[in-house]
């Protein structure tokens, strides 16, 4: 036998999920009920699902819910049968009553086994189901029992009233019914035995044997064989009996018995037998066994058959079959370096292939199997968003038509737990801030209605929800005004910010554009935490927006936390690993795409200046070196709404990747977060996205608002290819020069001298090479350049040239106020010196392109 | 002092230290390991053992292992980690029958409990409890 504490806590796990589903149940079907007026499927839905609480509810011991549940029920009785219609101020305190259910599910989770004061909705239903509406006006709040109205409400009916068909075993009800369709008198009688009853279970049996000897007896409920399991209180027994000589005179033997308080009794027709839960009342308490009830067959909410583990088993088991992967990967790559030794066929190898291919498939479904585990449909969160938009659209006096598409978009349960706070945050912006009011939307010729579409989809490797209205959209000039008002940019900055820059603002915290604050949103602590708790899930965020036709706001998430697909580039000896949910695009660059804006440098991606970080920099890594003219490498990778470009060596996979910390040996560093084995058994690190876009930013953002302007600041710099020339540096604007190459055969032509050298080939193309340090210094070129000799490739008169140089050093910026006009000695000499400037520590001197190309000319 | 209690001497340029030989999990031949960019000075990377991540470290400049051909690993556990401590040799597994605790040396460093004889070939060796030293090493950091 239980102890009733012990059936509390063994049973309550079970009961909570019961009362979330039927909640979910009778918030989704009140809705639809608004909507869609009463119909008899809905009616029906809610019906069962007020049943089965207040059965379970019944068996739990809890009193109010079972009589609010109770009271639910009855108004839908009187829905389904048309005697009540359903009206504004109905749905309302039905809503209550779902409220109530949601935070009483609450209070349980929290440990508190007692339930709150139900207050008035007890009397405010019951009023409604007898019809008297206008009793509701001025309910009686002196009327806080609701057992207090329902005890006085006995009728004949009574005991057919207080025990349903439904509690009493299929098998039993088969012989009441062949006695009812017989012709038989059957009746049943409720038997109501006293509180203080010792061993009551024990008690009902010998009543049912007495009751045995007096009449047939059908049914007995409970039934005999879980009576012993019932323990002290208030216990009832229902018995369905036939053959009876006079139902008084049983009625009195029954009270007769010892500790026997009441008895109900009434005639049964086949109709209550087969419409099994049909016209309740309340009478006094029931207490059913949950397993004497058939469940409602509402196929739609039915459960699936589950199991409950617990989630750090399955994180066990995720992380066994991450190693799993490892093995495989490895396997894989052992298979492969032998394939590359043996030439000729082997069968021993095949075999061994064959095992690995086999072993690779079942690795395979394995992982995917024990992630889809913890994955769960997002329709567990989106299911609570349409009473939430209701609810939140009737507050601010606003029409919404909310549109959920792809509830079945699974993700990792975690994520869904933390996902659910910022989600909420951007619907109800877009509700409260996004949409306008009707009167406002009719005016601009839009429909009254807003729309707001929520929508989850799989996305490569990612979970991309978007959640978009046709509201106002948001005013880029409104953030910014608002931005300088709260102080987080001057005016000056503010003008310069392009459009998309100052709608990114609103993730700045403390920032709110409502001109009102609202009960819901708009007290400022909005977005800035959406996007730390999007960031903290290693998720993206991307605001799109057009003025008066709505916005859409973007999120992506990783789909599990634990193995994660990512994209692995090369730097210098090591391997680094990326999320590939936060790489945005990859992308070739020349050294010349990479501008330095206020000691920063920055590069332009799609037409958006992006900072530009060298990865070997950042970590301190010796980097294999791009070679000049190289093309560079380059991730651009985003967190939260920010994005940055990072430079590496080269790519090398994509590939998923099992995540392992670095330890707490180690601890935090700076820029990694961990590391995985690959195939190989070498270890890759994983870059931190978040902390290098947070690095990048913090010093582009000073960088960026101190300038005037970003296009200026590039111009006033220029970039400079520095070249040797008989130990001399000298400094040519890199515009001018089309292609620097190696110097290649000089063939020798009739007008060769030391100036002229001969002709070279590039391509297809033959060009004149001329010695460039002959016309700067008449110098005699009596060595024609080494290993450290180029060729610039520049265009003179209408051909391209190329001039030879000692060696090239490097291409710099430089800016144009630290270029001084040359000494006149020195311009009055040599005319193509235009100026001079510092170069780490020698002079460099800057050539005129066009005075070169003059004098090449005057030499012809 | 238990005679029973076995150690591990190892080398560390000059200077020989005993390790319980209970606090050795195994020892390894110097592997091949992946620098770690940015981390503190004392982990000079990590190795993969068998599936694990492992950090390779020389706690304090005491202890800077010179990696000759002969150096090894001492795997190490920790509370929480295992620990790749790299040493420069590897003498033998032995016991000391005469040892000496100065409480002053381990005022000034906790990690160094005495000092023992080893009678044999009359060679003083430090007494090293190489998981205070490791675990201060990882507070250090934090």
């Amino acid at each position: 036998m239980l102890h009733n504490d012990q059936l509390l806590s063994t049973y309550l796990n079970v009961y909570l999920d019961e009362l979330d589903e039927q909640v979910q149940v009778m918030d989704e079907q009140l809705l639809e009920l608004e909507q869609y007026g009463s119909q008899p499927v809905i009616l029906q839905t809610i019906f069962r699902a007020a049943h089965t609480l207040k059965g379970s509810s019944a068996v739990m011991g809890f009193d109010q819910i079972k009589n609010m549940t109770h009271m639910v029920e009855t108004v839908f009785d009187g829905l389904r049968s048309h005697r009540l219609r359903a009206n504004g101020r109905l749905m309302d305190t039905l809503f209550r009553c779902v409220d109530y259910l949601k935070r009483q599910r609450e209070r349980f989770l929290q440990g508190i086994h007692e339930e709150e004061q139900i207050g008035d909705l007890v009397v405010l239903l019951n009023a409604f189901a007898s019809g008297d509406e206008a009793g509701l006006i001025a309910p009686d709040p002196s009327v806080d029992q609701p057992q207090a109205k329902g005890k006085e409400q006995t009728s004949a009916d009574a005991a057919s009233a207080a025990m349903q068909a439904s509690d009493f075993q299929e098998g039993q009800l088969e012989d009441v019914r062949s006695e009812l369709t017989a012709g038989a008198n059957v009746h049943l009688f409720v038997i109501k035995l006293k509180d203080d009853t010792e061993l009551p279970a024990a008690r009902a049996l010998l009543i049912i044997g007495q009751l045995r000897e007096a009449a047939k007896v059908l049914a007995v409920s409970p039934d005999e064989a879980s009576l012993p399991a019932i323990e002290q209180g208030t216990m009832q027994i229902g018995c369905i009996v036939s053959e009876c000589e006079s139902v008084e005179t049983l009625k009195q033997f029954v009270l007769e018995m010892a500790d026997v308080e009441d008895v109900q009794c009434s005639g049964l027709s086949l109709n209550w037998v087969l419409d099994k839960d049909k016209q309740p009342l309340p009478i006094f308490e029931t207490s059913q066994q949950p397993e004497d009830r058939p469940r409602a067959d509402g196929g739609k909410f039915q459960a699936t058959q589950t199991v409950r583990v617990d989630v750090n088993r399955l994180e066990h088991l995720l992380n066994l079959v991450g190693e799993l992967v490892i093995g495989q990967t490895r396997l894989i790559d052992v298979n492969s370096r032998f394939r590359a030794l043996e030439q000729q066929d082997n069968g021993e190898l095949a075999l061994l292939e064959d095992v690995t291919g086999h072993i690779s498939r079942v690795v395979a479904e394995l992982q995917d199997g024990v992630m889809k585990t913890r994955m769960l449909p997002i329709e567990q969160l989106f299911n609570r968003f349409p009473r939430l938009v209701r609810d939140l659209a009737q507050q601010v006096g606003k029409e919404v038509d909310l549109v959920i598409e792809g509830k079945e978009t699974e993700l990792d349960r975690t994520l869904i737990e933390e996902i659910s706070d910022p989600l909420i945050h951007i619907l109800r912006n877009a509700v409260d801030h996004g949409l306008e009011l009707p009167d406002d939307r009719e005016s601009k010729g839009k429909p009254r209605k807003g729309r707001v579409v929520i929508r989850a989809s799989h996305e490569e490797n990612t979970i991309v929800i978007r959640v978009s209205d046709n509201g106002r959209g948001i005013h880029a000039n409104a953030i910014r005004s608002k931005a300088v008002q709260k102080r987080f940019v001057t005016e000056e900055q503010a003008e310069q910010m392009t459009d998309k820059e100052a709608i990114g603002l609103i993730f700045h915290s403390g920032m709110s554009t409502a001109e009102q604050v609202t009960d819901l949103s708009g007290r400022g602590v909005g977005m800035d935490i959406v996007k730390t708790r999007i960031e903290k899930l290693n998720g993206i965020i991307d605001i799109d927006t057009t003025e008066g036709d709505g916005t859409t706001i973007t999120v992506k998430l990783p789909l599990t936390l634990a193995i994660i697909r990512s994209l692995l580039v090369g730097l210098g000896d090591f391997v680094f690993a990326l999320p590939i949910v936060n790489v945005i695009e990859i992308s070739h660059m020349n050294e010349s795409d990479i501008k330095t804006i206020n000691s920063r440098e920055m590069c332009m991606v799609r037409g958006e200046l992006l900072p530009f970080v060298r990865m070997d920099r950042l970590l301190g890594v010796q980097s294999c070196g791009a070679g000049s003219g190289k093309k560079l490498f380059v991730v651009t990778v985003g967190i939260g709404e920010q994005r940055v470009c990072l430079l590496f060596d080269r790519s090398i996979a994509n590939q998923e990747i099992v995540v392992k910390s670095l330890g707490s040996y180690i601890g935090q560093v700076p820029c990694l977060s961990g590391s995985t084995i690959m195939g190989d058994g070498s270890i890759a690190l994983i870059l931190d996205i978040a902390a290098i876009v947070r690095r990048a930013t913090q010093s582009q953002q000073v960088a960026t608002n101190r300038s005037r302007s970003v296009q200026q600041s590039i111009r006033s710099e220029v970039k400079r290819i520095t070249f040797l020339l008989n130990g001399i540096h000298y400094g040519i604007d890199i515009q001018a020069v089309k292609e620097i190459v190696r110097v290649p055969d000089i063939m020798p032509s009739a007008q060769s001298d030391r100036y002229m050298l001969g002709l070279i080939q590039l391509r297809d193309q033959l060009l004149p090479i001329y010695h460039l340090g002959t016309f700067l210094a008449g110098a005699d070129n009596s060595e024609v350049g080494d290993d450290q000799s180029r060729v610039l490739i520049v265009d003179i008169g209408d051909r391209q040239s190329g001039l030879l140089v000692d060696e090239v050093v490097e291409v710099v910026a430089v800016t144009k106020e630290s270029i001084e006009q040359a000494p006149e000695e020195i311009t009055r000499k040599q005319r193509a010196i235009n100026g001079v400037y510092r170069m780490d520590e020698h002079l460099v001197y800057q050539l005129s392109m066009d005075v070169l190309k003059q004098m090449v000319i005057e030499r012809q | 002092m238990s005679a029973q209690q076995q150690y591990i001497e190892v080398g560390i340029a000059e200077e020989r230290y005993a390790i319980p030989i209970q606090d050795v999990q195994e020892i390894i031949r110097m592997q091949p390991y992946l620098p770690i960019p940015n981390a503190r000075r004392s982990i000079l990377g990590v190795i993969n053992l068998r599936g694990s991540i492992v950090p390779v470290v020389t706690p304090g400049s005491r202890f800077r292992a010179e990696e000759s051909e002969l150096s090894r690993m001492v795997i190490v556990q920790l509370d929480m980690d295992v620990v790749a401590f790299v040493v420069d040799r590897v003498h033998r597994v032995t016991t000391y029958n005469q040892m000496h605790h100065y409480e002053e040396a381990k005022r000034s460093e906790r990690f160094i409990t005495g000092i023992g004889l080893n009678e044999a070939d009359q060679e003083w060796v430090n007494m090293l409890d190489v998981v205070t030293l490791l675990q201060e090493d990882a507070n250090a950091a934090q």
